[in-house]
């Protein structure tokens, strides 16, 4: 019955949206963190790069220190899905709030999604953090050639790394020192996928 | 433990209860502090094979501009358990505090007959110990490839050193803790201090690029200076001043630490937690 089907629609989707919204709510709900993150992120970077140096490189072209800032990126999203998302999820399922939603209406399946919509969202702010730390440590700003492909690009790491991150939090749930592993994780994951 | 006859006799009798009791207590904090650590030894691994995953990544990432010799990864080696050492030692005494004081212990344990400076002790005692066995567990097999057993041996010189070198920081540590109780947030100051300290470490590159004044900080905190003292020793070039200023360096950061707290404790017995 086709307005039913509408019905089933407008009723998943309400939940999506309260789900996304509850997520952003979670997340900014500390901007001094997410001011810390930005500030301290340039500091890390002139950390990375001098370190660079103390392995004997000199200098470094502006194309090269373009890949770095989105080679950063891909870092950083790794990290922050793997501890914010996947974490949370873990988080979620110690505090017995996984239980909560599965034994209510809602749907375990919009939970995360809707979860992992908001943290796609919160993750643009690493990139604001890269870009502004680039730009106030080597002067340089972000070349985009198609915006419309890095947009694209973008979604589709975020679909990956929800899964992912999804995947790895239902295995390592039951560990012990769980955090141990997504440590490991998150140099390594980057490294495989090159 | 002391006995109730032994307290009633001589006054040098009581002082030997006395001293023998407080160094039980020491013990007592170091063995429970120890059964805390040894909960996750997830961690304790992690801490014998971070240090690869960062060096040797910024080594892989290095050798596409440059060839990286193993004598050079090996000092950098060195520098990032210096300094992932140093920023866990900074923040032990802080956390330590920062989680008693959460968990409504740290009341219980100022009104306790041991001493708090026992209890920082021990707890601090642990945490040197575990940080310089992770060192040598990760570093050995680096040192016997390059050096030989020579390396080997330099190596227990250079353990001496990083015991010597993690004591300021946790003088610091008690710095930091004075900071983290009167914001009452233990996170924003360490994600603050933990960039601004790592790059004032110097302990992972070339400190001579850097403009004037930060080297002077970098010089007058105890990173560099470890990081520095230890290499030398593993290279076979020691430098007893270099060893000095950092003996110097410990003495000043650990009175400047406890002064600190003892303040920060008058304020607790005046002013409540």
């Amino acid at each position: 019955m086709p307005g039913s089907r509408e019905g089933l629609g407008a009723e998943v989707f309400r939940e999506l949206s309260t789900e996304v919204w509850r997520g952003l709510r979670v997340l900014f709900s500390k901007p001094s963190a997410i001011m810390i993150n930005i500030i301290t992120a340039p500091l890390w970077l002139a950390f990375f790069i001098l370190t660079l140096r103390g392995f004997g490189v000199l200098t470094l072209g502006k194309l090269i220190l373009q890949l770095f800032l989105w080679a950063a990126y891909a870092f950083a999203l790794y990290s922050s899905w793997l501890w914010g998302f996947g974490g949370g999820i873990i988080e979620e399922g110690y505090e017995d709030i996984l239980e909560n939603v599965m034994s209510a209406v809602n749907n375990v399946f919009i939970h995360i999604i809707g979860w992992g919509i908001a943290y796609s969202i919160y993750t643009l702010l690493d990139l604001a953090a890269l870009a502004l730390s680039f730009y106030v440590v080597f002067g340089i700003t972000i070349e985009v050639r198609d915006p419309l492909l890095l947009i694209l690009s973008i979604i589709l790491a975020s679909l990956q790394l929800l899964l992912i991150s999804t995947i790895y939090a239902m295995l390592v749930i039951r560990l012990r020192s769980n955090w141990v592993i997504t440590d490991i994780m998150q140099f390594l994951m980057p490294a495989w996928v090159g | 433990m002391s006995l109730p006859w032994r307290k009633r006799s001589s006054g040098w009798s009581v002082m030997k209860v006395n001293r023998s009791s407080s160094l039980d207590a020491l013990f007592a904090v170091m063995v429970n502090e120890l059964k805390i650590i040894s909960r996750e030894p997830g961690g304790l691994a992690l801490l014998i094979i971070l240090p690869y995953f960062i060096a040797g990544g910024m080594a892989f990432i290095a050798s596409f501009f440059v060839k990286v010799t193993s004598g050079v990864f090996i000092r950098q080696f060195i520098g990032f358990e210096v300094l992932m050492l140093s920023m866990i030692m900074m923040q032990t005494g802080a956390r330590f505090l920062w989680e008693e004081k959460r968990g409504g212990r740290l009341e219980f344990l100022l009104a306790s007959p041991i001493s708090m400076y026992v209890i920082l002790l021990g707890t601090s005692l642990v945490m040197i110990l575990v940080n310089v066995g992770a060192f040598t567990i990760a570093s050995l097999p680096l040192f016997y490839v390059e050096y030989g057993l020579i390396g080997a041996l330099r190596l227990a010189l250079a353990l001496l050193l990083l015991f010597i070198g993690l004591l300021p920081l946790y003088g610091i540590g008690l710095l930091i803790a004075g900071l983290v109780m009167r914001l009452n947030d233990a996170d924003s100051v360490t994600n603050v201090l933990t960039p601004i300290l790592t790059i004032l470490s110097g302990t992972t590159y070339p400190v001579y690029v850097l403009p004037w004044w930060i080297k002077e900080l970098i010089y007058a905190l105890p990173m560099y200076i470890t990081f520095y003292s230890m290499y030398l020793e593993s290279t076979g070039h020691e430098e007893p001043t270099i060893i000095i200023y950092l003996i110097t360096s410990a003495v000043i950061y650990l009175l400047l630490g406890m002064t600190s707290y003892a303040r920060l404790e008058r304020g607790f017995r005046s002013r409540g937690i």
